[in-house]
């Protein structure tokens, strides 16, 4: 390559690593543990959405979850993500990036083509907000 | 003829201006993502309340949503 830095520039704006904390453990010298992880931290959902106005039909560009009581523009950006392994054929592999205000977590994904999404978000009750 | 200063000169300043194009895309299209520079999300262009989901740890849920604007309706 011509220029190395721009390459290495690229390489890194582009490495993105995925990971979930599964619970914790410990070890004791001279003995073995058998552990069987349980369900991922968090859940999803899976489907299509359509907005209707009249008669005018479409799809919005993402979906969030938000707690009750609360709006999108409250939350920022961790810089974090949930998603799923891409052999398991989800939707955008169910990225959802995660949002925080005051300890409380936000949930957004886009929506693909012909409204589908996935979206992956931490166990509670939330609001379903469309954004177009 | 080149130095090698000069070409590393010129390396740097290729790698500023992609960094800088590179920004400026991601700002129109994933916002979000600078969020790590101290940029918050920008105002918000249209929103609708499309109903309630309750998410639980370890389970993928099907849902289909159609709903009116102003209205939450249509959700299975």
């Amino acid at each position: 390559m011509k220029y190395p830095l721009i390459g290495i520039l690229l390489l890194s704006a582009l490495a993105v690593a995925s990971e979930v904390d599964v619970g914790t453990l410990e070890i004791v010298n001279g003995t073995l543990v058998s552990l069987d992880l349980g369900p991922t931290p968090y859940g999803g959902i899976n489907g299509s959405i359509r907005l209707r106005l009249g008669s005018n039909e479409w799809y919005p560009e993402s979906i969030w979850l938000l707690p009750e009581g609360r709006s999108i523009s409250e939350f920022n950006y961790t810089g974090k993500t949930y998603r799923v392994p891409s052999n398991l054929s989800m939707t955008n592999n169910c990225l959802s990036s995660i949002y925080e205000t005051s300890g409380m977590r936000a949930f957004k994904t886009s929506v693909k083509e012909g409204g589908k999404f996935c979206i992956l978000a931490e166990g509670g009750k939330y609001k379903i907000m469309a954004e177009y | 003829m080149k130095t090698g200063s000069a070409s590393y000169g010129k390396a740097i300043a290729a790698a500023f201006v992609v960094t800088l194009v590179l920004s400026f895309v991601v700002m129109q299209f994933r916002p979000e993502a600078m969020a790590v520079f101290g940029s918050k999300e920008p105002a918000h262009i249209n929103t609708a309340d499309v109903g309630i989901a309750d998410v639980e740890s370890g389970f993928m849920k099907e849902m289909e949503i159609f709903s009116d604007i102003g209205e939450n309706s249509g959700i299975e």
